[in-house]
């Protein structure tokens, strides 16, 4: 890699404590919806699958902040 | 509903000369046009909206209350429906009409005035027939048109009764936004073909609001058959419109919710005057006309229009109907069209007079049996439901009525009456519209509040109860959350709730609702983030110090402040750099063999690819992958779709994916190729035609022949190779080996 890539348009979930993360990514449905752990504490949603994610969050008793 | 309103311009070149020169001079046309000239006159005048303004100031009154009529009834209406609402409206008809034609003739004059065209063949000249023929105008036209106009009428005012009832109109507002949200929440109601509702759909909305399917008692008020009167109002209301055969509403209900109470009433009211497949009748008669509902309601609506404005005083309803019967009587009638069968032949004046009054006295009989009934029907039914009128009751029957400040604004939208009452002044508790509770109830006080306060409640709380003076709400996390989410920010929420509440916020609802706010930043989804990534921590760590607006995430990543400036330019500092949309179609950067081999080809890999490969398939190297049966077995039976990997392979292979390695996915996947049958033969090439028939034909090679290739191969069974060699031997062929 020569030059810094911008992602651009990028679905991402972003956590205040990792620990959030870590229990999405043990709970099966959420896991799926997520590809890439960036760091402790954000996480490349899939393609379109926001709004899955969303629901299942809510499900989950989380109310996130959804930024558009 | 969509708008019935048609633009005339496709229909001026069926109008013959004649008629459009006539039709020219409302406009200020000249009589001595030709006819194409007298098209483009009026084609230029429709767009013309100074023209049209002053071409509609000019018009009588009765002709300016058609178009209103028209406007009212979506933009079409049926010419009679026109004529009795100009009749119920008292106002005075300029020219002379023949009593016994007044329809026709009124329709003849207002298509000729190039205000209103008729539909049908003859367009331009008004025929009717025995048909119902309607009446349309431009969209234009329209526009320039205020609400109907009446003459005033006058009503000698009753005393006001012991016992009245009235609805409220937030009480009634706030039934009109719960059937929106249940019609919202189911998205839509779909028509069939024929444009009729789906009965599936109607019966999930009644079963969604609870609706019983017989009539509904309000008030101690019967409402026949509301459920089907309310469906049906609503999808003749501006509230709904058509998207892809299914009735959705135009606007959100938050913002419906914010308009005037006048105005959200008034659209229903519109959709009432439309309805011709329900009637307020308790005693429904067969013969009653469909088609005469909404002509019978725009007269009534007219009726009321003509009361007088500036007093409170009650009327009874007989009253009221007498005006109705001395205004439209001898034309109307819920049975359809009125025909007077009177034979002036060899009679006298008085003769006639005294025939017309014995006629007169028959239909007024025959009126009080029908037509006096369906008027008390009307205003106990939508019109009290609606808020439109207070009634006065006398043994449980309303006997007398009078017009609500909200009946008064509904039918008087040019004079702007106030309905509601005026916003709460900041800190003034006092006064305060609703109490907010320990528990998080919130009691509203409905005769102080204003459609924005309630459309407040209505996007942050619960409705939980809702009567005539009262509405309950409840503040829950969901609800502040959802209210949040739509663009509220905490401080201006708890600020407006403080406002208008009678007391203080209690202190653990304000820390409560404090601590469900700072929930939503525990978890944030991005929809469209800006990630910057480096090469290693150290080219990220020395792009934090410039002035690059973001936050570290990992050890090669910037998350950037989402501004319109930074997505379009990054600084200088940060040097040329790869881009990656995620919005669009990512770069086709993989390449797969025939065996299941995956392997990353580019300089700039987006974060998707690797981990989206990482599930389906065993990564062997760095950027390569191998597809395996297990591997994909293994996906599929953790509820993936094999779609979704073809799809991604599709969408991100530098070539065409390989029909076979296709095939074998869809095999792992469990989708299995119907098998394939193998079996050994023995080959026989003979390019001579006689020597082919020959062998084919043969005794004693049928037994060991089994089958024939395209022209001139043929097979033999392998297990009697030795058997056919010599049968051919025998007959002189020679036998070299094959090479296919």
């Amino acid at each position: 890699m020569t030059k810094p890539i911008l992602h651009e348009n990028l679905p991402i979930i972003e956590v205040a404590e990792a620990y959030l993360l870590d229990m999405l990514i043990e709970d099966k449905v959420a896991a799926s919806l997520l590809l890439t752990r960036l760091s402790d504490q954000v996480a490349v949603v899939a393609p379109a699958k926001l709004d899955t994610l969303l629901a299942r969050l809510l499900q989950l008793g989380h109310t996130p902040k959804v930024v558009r | 509903m969509s708008n019935l309103s048609r633009r005339f311009d496709p229909y001026l070149p069926l109008v013959n000369a004649d008629k459009l020169k006539k039709m020219g001079r409302t406009y200020g046309g000249d009589s001595k046009m030709r006819k194409q000239e007298c098209v483009d006159f009026l084609l230029a005048a429709l767009a013309d909206p100074e023209l049209l303004s002053q071409a509609i100031e000019n018009l009588e009154p009765f002709e300016q209350l058609s178009l209103a009529l028209v406007k009212q009834m979506g933009g079409a209406a049926d010419y009679q429906a026109v004529g009795i609402g100009v009749l119920a409206s008292g106002i005075n008809i300029s020219i002379r009409m023949r009593r016994f034609n007044f329809f026709d003739e009124l329709a003849t004059h207002l298509v000729e005035r190039g205000i209103l065209l008729n539909e049908g063949y003859s367009v331009g000249s008004f025929y009717a027939g025995h048909s119902r023929v309607k009446l349309f105008s431009d969209p234009r036209l329209l526009a320039h048109v205020g609400a109907p106009q009446v003459e005033p009428a006058e009503l000698r005012a009753a005393p006001t009764p012991a016992v009245t009832h009235v609805r409220m109109p937030p009480t009634v507002v706030l039934e009109l936004i719960g059937f929106l949200q249940t019609l919202d929440s189911m998205g839509g109601l779909g028509l069939t073909q024929k444009g009729e509702l789906r009965v599936n759909d109607v019966r999930k909305f009644q079963k969604a609001l609870q609706w019983s399917t017989e009539d509904w008692e309000i008030d101690g008020l019967v409402f026949k058959d509301a459920t089907n009167a309310l469906i049906h109002a609503l999808r003749h209301s501006d509230f709904l419109e058509f998207a892809a055969n299914v009735l959705v509403l135009k606007s959100p209900v938050e913002t419906v919710a914010e308009r005037d109470y006048a105005d959200q009433v008034s659209m229903l009211v519109n959709g009432f005057l439309r309805v011709s497949e329900w009637t307020e009748s308790q005693t429904k008669r067969w013969s009653y006309s469909s088609s005469n509902y909404p002509q019978g309601r725009a007269a009534l609506l007219m009726a009321l229009t003509s009361l007088p404005l500036d007093t409170d005083e009650f009327y009874t309803i007989d009253a009221l109907d007498t005006l109705l019967f001395d205004r439209i009587g001898e034309h109307f009638s819920l049975e359809g069209s009125v025909h007077r069968y009177i034979s002036t032949y060899q009679k006298t004046p008085d003769e006639i007079r005294q025939m017309e009054a014995e006629w007169l006295a028959e239909k007024r009989e025959k009126w009080l049996k029908q037509e006096r009934q369906w008027i008390e029907d009307a205003l106990s039914s939508w019109l009290y439901f609606l808020g439109m009128v207070e009634l006065g009751i006398a043994g449980k029957r309303p006997v007398a009525f009078r017009l609500t400040e909200l009946g008064k604004a509904v039918l008087h939208p040019a004079k702007a009456i106030p309905v509601t009452t005026a916003a709460t002044p900041a800190g003034d508790h006092a006064s305060g519209v609703w109490v907010v509770q320990p528990n998080f109830d919130v009691m509203v006080y409905l005769d102080r509040t204003t459609p924005p306060q309630l459309a407040f409640l209505e996007r942050h709380a619960e409705r939980t109860q809702s009567q005539q003076y009262m509405a309950h709400y409840r503040l829950t996390r969901d609800s502040v959350y959802q209210g949040l989410e739509r663009g509220t920010t905490l401080d201006a929420f708890l600020e407006e709730l403080g406002r208008h509440a009678q007391t203080p916020l209690p202190q653990n609802v304000t820390v409560e609702i404090r601590e469900w706010a700072a929930l939503r930043d525990q978890v944030i989804l991005h929809h469209r983030a800006d990630l910057l990534e480096f090469a290693d921590p150290a080219a990220r760590d020395a792009m934090l110090t410039t002035s690059l607006d973001g936050r570290a995430v990992g050890d090669r990543y910037l998350l950037l402040a989402s501004t319109a400036t930074q997505r379009q330019r990054l600084p200088k500092s940060v040097g040329a750099v790869e881009r990656l949309n995620y919005a669009q179609p990512l770069p086709k950067i993989l390449r797969a063999d025939e065996t299941g081999g995956l392997q990353l080809k580019g300089a700039a890999i987006d974060l998707l690819i690797e981990a989206q490969l990482d599930h389906w398939a065993d990564r062997t190297k760095d950027g390569q992958w191998q597809l395996t049966p297990a591997t994909v077995g293994e996906c599929i039976k953790a509820g993936g779709r094999i779609n979704e990997l073809i799809d991604l392979l599709t969408a991100r292979l530098a070539h065409k994916l390989p029909p076979l390695l296709e095939l074998a996915l869809r095999n792992w996947s469990g989708r299995r190729t119907k098998s394939a049958e193998l079996e050994r033969f023995v080959v026989l090439r003979c390019d001579d035609d006689d020597g082919l028939h020959a062998i084919l034909t043969s005794k004693r090679l049928k037994p060991y022949l089994r089958g024939t290739h395209e022209d001139n191969l043929v097979l033999f069974a392998p297990e009697h190779i030795e058997e056919v060699q010599e049968i051919l031997r025998w007959a002189g062929i020679e036998l070299t080996e094959l090479r296919l």
